[in-house]
């Protein structure tokens, strides 16, 4: 070959390898999943699901690797939503690759990998909720799969033409589960068969919260809702400035919430009663994308604009505000001393705080 | 916001009247791509006039005289290439300048499908946030609870995923069953490569040896991109292809003898042609 081909061969590799970084992944992004389950975290963040001991900030090793699920990173596995943990020491977590539909279970201890359901046609979003008597995943084409501890399909539900977005709660008696074509469901979790469904003028991307019988529903339009859980009769709606994109959480019968309006936001405290206003709207700096946290006295909201802001929770009034580096687009967790936080596009990972607001430590792979 | 995204949210939301009004993402792809083309036609045409016209040029007697007498002495020949520039008001970077600003418009158009499509609560977000809501109070159907959520469903495909058929007859196959759409967009591609390759006075050419290994190279590459990537963006590349091919027959650029020829694309055996020297005074 010519030095001249030769030379043409290697400019259209590196044209390969530019268009590949430019153009979308074969996988998609989301915001990342962090849940805690006593003193680990877990990280959904991308190519694997990262463990941290909440106090230190370090991985768990397995001989000379550090523990993380998949084991090894590979271009075909994508986890972004929260993961779910099953009897028996399972980590439970869905593969958000478009091209491969599986849930996997895997060994909290080892990381091996006890069964994958690959049953599912569309792109997985959402987490799983796991509960004594099933797993329940909501697949990216619309149909909800209760799977036994094995990962045998127990039954399977068709909810919606659109992906679930959201993941699914309980209260014991049903499962709840929203869909994006705004439908709000509630379903026997024996066999799937529905309680009750209604239907919004909306898009219901956010999960539902439910708590003392009612079931909160948050829209892209800015609506919340109140329903019965047990009938799923509407109790109040109020309007909010901005889009929802998360569940409320909601400490002495107040809901706390926060809203989008185009690069900015706003932070709610509403009666759970009736919807109206506990203190007035605090304006946010960024957007509000993930549900808020409470501890203790404090409610801590999180901003695109990489904003932590924690606020008395009975008056509203500001008790400490800390900055990170990248967005907050995933709901903070927290132990009794530590609140965790997963900055998007920034330098870490995770960032651990006091509840103080003072930085404890850092993670990046 | 900076510039680009501005940019992106223009095009974004041109796509979404277009859905709002058709009713049908797949359609509205089509007919987005097919805009935006006829929006870039002139510089098109611009385009293909300039390299027609330097093709003439590097085939002129005197031109081929000078890269034979100072082929061993590369300054004297830039040197001597730049003259014939200035005489004849060639400009060889003439067909440059067209593709400069249709490029970005193209990738535009590129992303904002990717952006509209929003195939993950993350694209959701920046969808939203560019969202124009006044066009709502033009129009309702264009208002965002009407548009949302995208209906993906196109012909036998889900554009918010990778295409295949028959997976369930056919999965052992490598793919994990057939990906039509990616084999259209790997044939077009092909078709539209060689329709459209200028002829080189030379096989040599390094611009011919380019030319061909991109008729091969750039099937390939998109053929791989729309197996793994959402099969709207493999509508996007069929329609553009398509009317790329289209936009050179109208101009009666296709070379039909192309399409089977392997190796540089030759030119017809025609008489060199005198170059017009620019009038002086």
């Amino acid at each position: 070959m010519k030095f001249s081909r030769m030379f043409l061969f290697l400019l259209l590799a590196a044209l390969t390898g530019v268009l590949s970084a430019c153009a979308p992944q074969a996988s998609i992004s989301n915001f990342p999943g962090l849940v805690l389950r006593g003193d680990k975290a877990y990280l959904s963040h991308g190519l694997q699901v990262y463990v941290l001991d909440v106090n230190s900030g370090q991985e768990p090793r397995i001989g000379d690797k550090p523990l993380r699920f998949p084991l090894e990173s590979s271009g075909e596995i994508n986890v972004f939503a929260p993961v779910g943990f099953a009897d028996g020491g399972q980590i439970i977590y869905p593969n958000s690759n478009p091209s491969h539909h599986q849930v996997f279970s895997v060994n909290v201890e080892t990381g091996a990998v006890n069964w994958a359901f690959t049953q599912s046609t569309g792109t997985w979003i959402a987490g799983p909720l796991v509960t004594k008597q099933a797993i329940y995943a909501p697949g990216g084409e619309g149909i909800l799969y209760a799977l036994d501890n094995s990962g045998n399909l127990l039954w399977s539900q068709k909810l919606s033409d659109y992906g679930l977005w959201s993941s699914p709660v309980s209260d014991g008696t049903f499962i709840y589960q929203t869909s994006m074509d705004g439908k709000v469901f509630a379903l026997h979790p024996d066999s799937g068969d529905m309680a009750w469904s209604i239907e919004v003028d909306d898009v219901l991307v956010a999960s539902p919260l439910v708590a003392d019988g009612s079931l909160y529903v948050g829209s892209i339009g800015g609506k919340l809702y109140a329903f019965n859980s047990k009938n799923g009769v509407k109790n109040w709606e109020t309007k909010l400035d901005g889009s929802i994109w998360s569940a409320p959480v909601m400490a002495a019968e107040t809901l706390y919430i926060g809203t989008m309006i185009d690069i900015t936001g706003k932070f709610y405290a509403l009666n759970a009663a009736d919807g109206s206003p506990k203190w007035a709207p605090q304006q946010a700096i960024g957007s509000v994308i993930a549900s808020p946290l409470i501890l203790d006295e404090q409610v801590i909201f999180v901003t695109d604009a990489g904003k932590v802001q924690s606020f008395n929770r009975e008056t509203g009034v500001s008790v400490w505000q800390a900055d990170v580096q990248g967005k907050l687009v995933t709901p903070p967790v927290a132990t009794k001393d530590v609140i965790l936080v997963t900055p998007m596009n920034g330098e870490y990972y995770l960032v651990a705080f006091n509840t103080n607001g003072a930085q404890k430590w850092t993670f990046k792979p | 916001m900076d510039p680009w995204n501005l940019f992106i949210n223009l095009m974004s939301n041109l796509l979404i009247l277009i859905y709002a009004y058709v009713g049908n993402f797949g359609v509205a792809i089509i007919l987005f791509t097919i805009l935006i083309k006829a929006a870039t036609h002139p510089f098109m045409v611009s385009q293909i006039k300039s390299s027609t016209k330097m093709q003439e040029f590097m085939q002129s007697e005197e031109w081929k005289k000078i890269q034979a007498k100072y082929k061993d002495d590369k300054e004297t020949l830039a040197r001597e290439q730049m003259r014939m520039y200035q005489e004849h008001g060639v400009n060889p970077f003439a067909s440059c300048l067209p593709s400069l600003i249709q490029l970005p418009i193209i990738i535009g158009l590129y992303q904002a499908i990717i952006r509209v499509m929003a195939t993950s609560p993350l694209q959701l977000v920046d969808m939203v946030r560019g969202f124009y809501g006044w066009m709502g109070d033009l129009a309702p159907q264009a208002s965002l609870g009407a548009i949302l959520p995208i209906q993906t469903h196109f012909l036998w495909m889900n554009l918010g995923q990778p295409e295949r058929i028959l997976a369930d007859v056919v999965p052992f196959t490598l793919f994990g069953g057939i990906p039509v759409l990616a084999i259209i967009v790997g044939l077009t591609t092909y078709v539209q490569t060689k329709l459209t390759v200028t002829p080189s006075a030379s096989p040599d050419d390094q611009t011919a040896q380019m030319n061909s290994m991109m008729g091969i190279y750039m099937p390939i590459m998109l053929f791989f991109f729309s197996l793994n990537f959402a099969s709207g963006l493999a509508v996007y590349f069929v329609t553009s292809n398509v009317v790329g091919i289209l936009q050179y027959a109208l101009l009666g650029k296709v070379n039909w003898k192309n399409l089977f020829t392997f190796g540089p694309a030759p030119v017809a055996a025609t008489p060199s042609t005198p170059v017009k020297t620019k009038n002086r005074k």
